[in-house]
């Protein structure tokens, strides 16, 4: 430790104007301080430098005479028990002639008093260096705790925005880089390499040619009975004491991964480098990386499971509608053409993302309430009588019934319950007219028209599309929303016509 | 290292003065104290400091009015404003844009960024 005697400049000073006394303060190499005038006679600079020397080496107050009759007097200074200088007091005027000038020994302090006082001085000046040092350490301690606070703020805010997407994870990782100050940060997943990101700070000035295969190196050469992984990490404070890892980069690094990890499941590891050993991974970062490879294992974890269930709805509502067309042959297909139809005029309206998977939802739905129709009215090859058209007309309403309990299909409802509503009001079940009919249940009722034209029924032929389509636009206005119909058109000239006749002939193989 | 550069510290809060001091100091820069904005614009015009750390909400005056007034001083000579605050509002951000050679950092800050920061401006390279 240096020695500051900047806080005492002042001190030392007026009290040699008062007390005609020089104080210097020395330590072994030469002269730190003196509160007298520059320019000491070498000679006698050279005498008290062995003065104080021989006072180091003491280690207790000590008096002497040097040029023959001037009185000198000296204390160590120590600082925490080691002895790193001398505090001295001599007379002034020694100094200012070369020709000595004898002090008269009843002026001159006693060596008692001024072993009191030297010491009182060399007291005061190692408490406020200790003070300071203390002070300090507190500083020193607290500025890392605001580095730990900044870090949990920042990286708290990209924790609650996290979903299990590419885009995000990358937001997390070059955060983590930035506000961790490391040079390179990684998620690596085995099993998921998609999701794989590695971030690495570009301007600086130790290069890692190829991160990923450095990265892969790093987490190859962790050991399988390392301690530390049954708290799920694994640090390398310092790569140079680590022969294994030295290896892998010629500049020393430090490295901490953390496994990502839930319910016993090993998703793969959320990791940091950084090529600055002076500093050390904190218990802090520790945790906090911890609790962020928690987090991002739940939200794979919860992003999985939330996939797995829309497959299941979706495999369990095609289970269904293969249910319903099982019964009715002529009616096979029918569901996906219709939601087909209208995902390309959803496009066309430019639907939202939201709406459009509603209306995907009505429309391949838009039959399920043939589920309780019998199979002798579905293919009844001669027409139908009043009470069997009453009970086709309850498809609608009875599709409605069997999916009103699924509450995430409750927006879907009108599309299904309203679809042979008709423009003219004069259609079924509520007699909606114009506007009042719900938008997807106006363009299901487009769509599920021209597909019941073009297919085969029990009582008549498939017809052409060019001929579906002059039926189309001849109920426009009365049947159908007119808008929609000239929306159909376009559509269809675009997007269905030129694919048709080859999927009709599909459709024809496959019956 | 001692780097011949003058830091003011402008802040209230005895703890967050303590730390940006000592990171700086420990970094070799002399660094000076303020504890509200009088004191602190006293100091800028009579030391001209290379840098002055300020926060916004401190007694007699305020942080603004410590920018505004070291706004003017930037004509006579060139010194950069780093604010240190807590979430700056839409309204701040905007008189904030429009000053010369000040920047901000919200609370709670990162040490370590601060002295990056003052680095940058001074062109000194660690």
């Amino acid at each position: 430790m240096t020695m500051d005697i900047n806080p005492f400049k002042e001190l030392f000073s007026s009290l040699t104007q008062i007390s005609q006394l020089n104080f210097e303060v020395w330590d072994d190499k030469g002269l730190v301080f003196s509160s007298g005038p520059d320019g000491t006679d070498v000679s006698i600079s050279r005498q008290i430098e062995d003065f104080s020397t021989y006072v180091m080496s003491q280690a207790v107050f000590q008096h002497a005479c040097f040029n023959g009759q001037q009185a000198i007097f000296g204390v160590p200074i120590r600082n925490e028990e080691k002895i790193i200088g001398t505090l001295l007091a001599y007379g002034t005027n020694s100094k200012k002639s070369s020709k000595p000038k004898a002090m008269n020994s009843r002026k001159m302090p006693k060596a008692k008093e001024m072993e009191t006082l030297l010491t009182r001085l060399t007291g005061i000046m190692e408490d406020k260096w200790i003070d300071v040092k203390e002070r300090n350490e507190i500083a020193e301690e607290l500025s890392q705790s605001f580095e730990d606070l900044h870090l949990y703020s920042r990286i708290a805010t990209q924790i609650k925005t996290l979903r299990f997407s590419n885009s995000m994870q990358n937001n997390l990782v070059a955060e983590i880089l930035k506000t961790m100050r490391v040079d390179l940060s990684f998620v690596m997943m085995p099993e998921r390499q998609e999701n794989n990101v590695i971030v690495a700070d570009e301007n600086n000035s130790v290069k890692i040619p190829n991160p990923e295969s450095f990265v892969e190196n790093l987490l190859n050469t962790i050991p399988p009975d390392a301690p530390s992984l049954a708290e799920n990490y694994f640090m390398v404070a310092n790569s140079l004491t680590n022969t294994e890892y030295s290896e892998l980069h010629n500049h020393p690094f430090r490295f901490l991964t953390i496994k990502i990890y839930h319910k016993d499941k090993f998703y793969g590891w959320l990791g940091v480098v950084s090529f600055n050993i002076k500093e050390k991974f904190r218990r802090s970062e520790l945790r906090l990386l911890i609790s962020m490879a928690e987090q991002l294992a739940t939200v794979i974890a919860n992003t999985d499971l939330y996939h797995d269930l829309e497959r299941f709805i979706i495999n369990m509502i095609k289970s269904l509608i293969y249910a319903i067309e099982a019964k009715d042959v002529y009616t096979r297909g029918h569901s996906e053409r219709v939601s087909d139809y209208c995902m390309l005029m959803a496009d066309h309206l430019e639907l939202g993302k939201g709406e459009k998977s509603i209306l995907q939802w009505a429309s391949i739905l838009h039959d399920v309430g043939k589920i309780g129709v019998p199979e002798s009215i579905l293919n009844k090859q001669a027409a139908l009588d009043d009470e069997e058209y009453k009970i086709i007309k309850e498809h609608p309403t009875r599709g409605y019934n069997i999916l009103q309990p699924i509450e995430q299909l409750s927006a879907a409802l009108p599309g299904i319950c309203h679809h042979h509503e008709r423009y003219d009001g004069k259609g079924y079940p509520n007699g909606l007219k114009g506007k009042e009919i719900p938008l997807n249940a106006r363009i299901i009722a487009v769509a599920d028209t021209f597909d019941a034209i073009t297919s085969k029924r029990a009582y008549r032929e498939a017809n052409g599309a060019e001929k579906a389509m002059t039926i189309i636009d001849e109920v426009a206005g009365t049947q159908l929303d007119p808008y929609l119909v000239s929306v159909f058109k376009e559509i269809y000239n675009k997007d269905i016509a030129c694919g048709r006749e080859e999927q009709t002939f599909l459709l024809e193989v496959s019956r | 290292m001692e780097i011949k550069k003058n830091i003011l510290v402008i802040d209230d809060d005895a703890h967050i003065r303590r730390v940006i001091e000592l990171k700086l100091r420990n970094a070799g820069y002399q660094v000076l104290i303020a504890k509200d904005g009088e004191e602190g614009l006293n100091l800028i015009e009579s030391l001209h400091p290379d840098v002055v750390i300020t926060d916004i909400v401190m007694p007699k005056l305020d942080g603004r009015a410590v920018c505004m007034k070291a706004d003017e001083f930037k004509k006579e000579w060139p010194f950069l404003t780093l604010i240190i605050t807590c979430s700056l509002t839409f309204d701040e951000k905007k008189w904030v844009n429009t000053m010369k050679d000040t920047q901000f950092m919200e609370k709670p800050f990162s040490p370590n960024k601060v002295l990056q920061c003052v680095d940058q401006y001074l062109g000194i390279e660690r």
